[in-house]
């Protein structure tokens, strides 16, 4: 498991972080230190880029769960990008679709966070 | 009072009753009292009493009565002793119309009591085989045979509330004794403290060099900074903590160099930082400094300031500092080292914990109905996960099962899935539907925040006379349907989100029937994510083929097939997920 944080294409407000490789239970905490270097950094509009990422465990699902709660709490959210067939059907299968919005390239994905910077829509972010 | 109101019940109004005083009961021993009045009065004996089992050694105490005490001799017996005592040991009912003729059975009858009864009814109380406690009922007014249909389903209820709240005290128990674990690790962490061990060296080489100041300054690896970790001496009181970027001052320029320096008059040199004058009051004096090196790598550097009385540092002084500065490297090291030791003893022992947590809530034995077929495995990974497979008895033709895959590892996963495994057996208990029980359940997890993770798991409830599964779905892996005489199979889909996702979620059920010949495969994700060499999952597919090929063996000999098959497969790689199956067969009609 490899991860890089970069500013966003076309909005370096926001943050993306590409995650290459496998997310299982060994990974899984090592995923979470590098994940909270960011949040403690103090940044909280996060796209998650899945493109390379072969493998989500469920303890890799948790990390992402409670980093998706730790920037909504800071009124940021995490939402994810690229997501392959396998990745796509661990979330789906979870449910997790539902609560962690899901788009499929970072175009759209920047654009969707117009929803945040336009403060009076921060509401409609589904709190846990 | 009461007994007027329970005088016309008829049964099935008494189980109601009893079944309304021990689901909504926050207070056993009350609920057990009032159970046995309810009982009492309905039935018209003379008296019943519940023993309860207890261990080292293993004894039955009667905990509870109702109605006349006299005829018992004492509260406490030995197993095999009295009639009560006879039942639990042998897990058999007992009844007894009259005084008996038999010597081992008069013998039994006069341990327990004191005075001849007429009749006498005496049920175990088990779950999983296993005896919890009796159940005695004495002197009928009517004929005692009139209740033999009913009273063992009485037994199994109040057996089932005695489970409940043994599971209840178990999981308080294991909590307990996992925090005090924790403290007595934290303990020990703190006990050998690396750091007052670098304050007495640094004091003593302040005693030995004569220096105001002698400080301990150690590399910050995360952000290249140099960190005065010990500083001894009045007058460098302000350089604690104090940081130098990492080619700064008279330290940077030792750890850049690797060799010591002594510079008789620091007024005259240029390396001294601007920061560290500033600092502290530092007129036209002299310092020492040494590296702190382990093998070629250098950590940090020790460092002494004035000579006490005025002059300067000396070659000697050079030489004696540099030694001592080994010392402490070792020292640092070593503690470093040790550390490392104890993290992986404490790894190792939250490992065992974990372990033995799971295999605890393991059910021992599969339920043997008859015209199913019944078998389940789970195989923990090398970091436990927290898989778990449970089954549980829901009255005389209801059985409840559940598979389940908790994120996270170790003591929190094993915890959470000991509280889950709990919640869901006590709710299961009140016999409400299924999608209202994993509503409830998940009410409780989001409750408790702390946990911060969640489970995915299917519950299913198998009316066995029926062939009827009404199952949820929550977040987990579709379970494989295999119809009788179909080679494609059924997938046992929803759409409801993992536990501990979202505290509005509904959990509503979906309903199969079954047929004889069906085939039911519930698994989780360490069986299909088991990778190869080459970093090849096996998949689904696999699984799905599998199952079809070998759906004629019975369901012990198709989980040992996929355990093969999975072994052949990942060839001796390591399994990161924890793997669990259940197997369900309806008999008959093989195809």
């Amino acid at each position: 498991m490899k991860i890089q944080s970069r500013p966003a294409v076309g909005n370096n407000k926001i943050t993306v972080l590409d995650l290459m490789g496998r997310v299982d239970a060994f990974d899984a905490s090592d995923f979470e230190k590098e994940i909270k270097k960011v949040l403690e950094a103090g940044q909280y509009y996060l796209i998650l880029n899945l493109e390379k990422t072969t493998y989500v465990s469920s303890s890799g699902l948790s990390v992402i769960l409670r980093m998706a709660k730790e920037a909504r709490n800071n009124r940021g959210d995490l939402r994810l990008m690229n997501l392959n067939l396998t990745v796509r059907d661990t979330f789906e299968i979870a449910g997790f679709h539902r609560i962690i919005r899901i788009f499929p390239n970072e175009m759209e994905a920047v654009a969707s966070f117009q929803d945040i910077f336009s403060a009076y829509d921060r509401f409609e972010i589904q709190k846990f | 009072m009461t007994a007027l109101k329970y005088k016309n019940f008829n049964f099935s109004q008494i189980w109601d009753r009893l079944g309304e005083i021990l689901v909504n009961s926050s207070d056993p021993p009350e609920a057990f009292r009032q159970s046995l009045e309810l009982l009492h009065q309905h039935l018209g004996v003379e008296a019943t009493a519940l023993f309860i089992r207890q261990e080292n050694p293993p004894c039955l105490y009667r905990a509870y009565e109702v109605g006349n005490k006299d005829y018992w001799k004492s509260s406490l017996l030995n197993m095999g002793q009295g009639i009560a005592g006879w039942v639990a040991q042998h897990n058999h009912p007992a009844i007894i119309m009259e005084s008996p003729e038999d010597k081992q059975l008069k013998k039994l009858m006069e341990d327990e009591f004191c005075r001849p009864l007429r009749n006498l009814m005496v049920f175990p109380l088990t779950v999983n085989h296993q005896v919890l406690g009796v159940w005695e009922i004495i002197n009928f007014s009517s004929d005692p045979l009139t209740y033999q249909t009913m009273l063992p389903a009485i037994a199994r209820e109040i057996s089932l509330f005695l489970e409940n709240i043994r599971l209840r005290r178990w999981t308080d128990d294991k909590i307990l004794r996992l925090s005090t674990l924790m403290d007595i690790t934290n303990v020990i962490n703190s006990t050998w403290d690396l750091r007052r061990l670098l304050n007495l060296i640094m004091e003593l080489a302040a005693k030995v060099m004569k220096a105001e100041i002698s400080s301990l300054i150690l590399i910050d690896k995360n952000i290249n900074e140099l960190v005065y970790e010990v500083v001894i001496g009045e007058k460098g009181k302000g350089l604690k903590q104090f940081r130098l970027k990492m080619e700064e001052g008279i330290p940077g320029w030792v750890v850049k160099k690797g060799q010591p320096l002594l510079i008789p008059d620091m007024e005259k040199d240029t390396r001294i930082s601007k920061h560290l004058i500033e600092k502290i009051d530092l007129h036209g004096r002299s310092v020492l400094c040494a590296p702190l090196k382990i093998k070629d790598r250098v950590i940090g550097v020790v460092e002494v300031i004035n000579k006490i009385g005025g002059g300067s540092f000396t070659q000697d002084d050079l030489e004696l500092f540099t030694s001592l500065a080994h010392q402490a490297a070792i020292a640092i090291e070593n503690s470093r080292l040790y550390q490392k030791e104890i993290d992986a003893q404490r790894w190792e022992q939250e490992l065992a914990i974990a372990r033995s947590l799971q295999e605890s809530i393991l059910p021992k034995n599969f339920p043997q109905i008859e015209g199913y077929d019944i078998a389940a495995i789970t195989i923990p990974a090398e970091e436990i996960g927290g898989d778990f497979y449970d089954f549980i008895p829901l009255g005389s033709r209801n059985l409840g099962m559940v598979i389940a895959d908790v994120s996270g590892k170790s003591i929190p996963a094993a915890l959470f899935m000991a509280v889950t495994r709990t919640l869901l057996r006590a709710e299961a208990r009140k016999g409400v539907l299924p999608g209202e029980i994993l509503s409830r359940v998940n009410h409780y997890i989001m409750e408790d925040v702390q946990y911060r993770t969640f489970v995915t798991l299917v519950y299913a409830v198998l009316d066995t006379r029926l062939k009827r599964l009404i199952y949820v779905n929550a977040g987990h892996r579709f379970p494989l349907l295999l119809r009788v005489h179909k080679n494609q199979p059924e997938f046992l889909r929803s759409e409801s989100l993992a536990l501990g996702l979202s505290g509005e979620e509904k959990f509503s059920g979906r309903q199969v029937h079954l047929k004889e010949g069906d085939l039911l495969v519930f698994y989780t994700d360490g069986v299909i994510d088991a990778m190869n060499r080459h970093q090849e999952a096996f998949g689904q597919e696999r699984l799905i083929q599998l199952v079809q090929k070998y759906r004629s063996l019975n369901a012990q000999g198709l989980i040992d097939k996929i355990q093969q098959e999975l072994k052949e497969f990942t060839q001796g790689q390591p399994q990161f997920d924890d793997l669990t199956l259940i197997v369900l067969k309806l008999k008959g009609n093989e195809s």
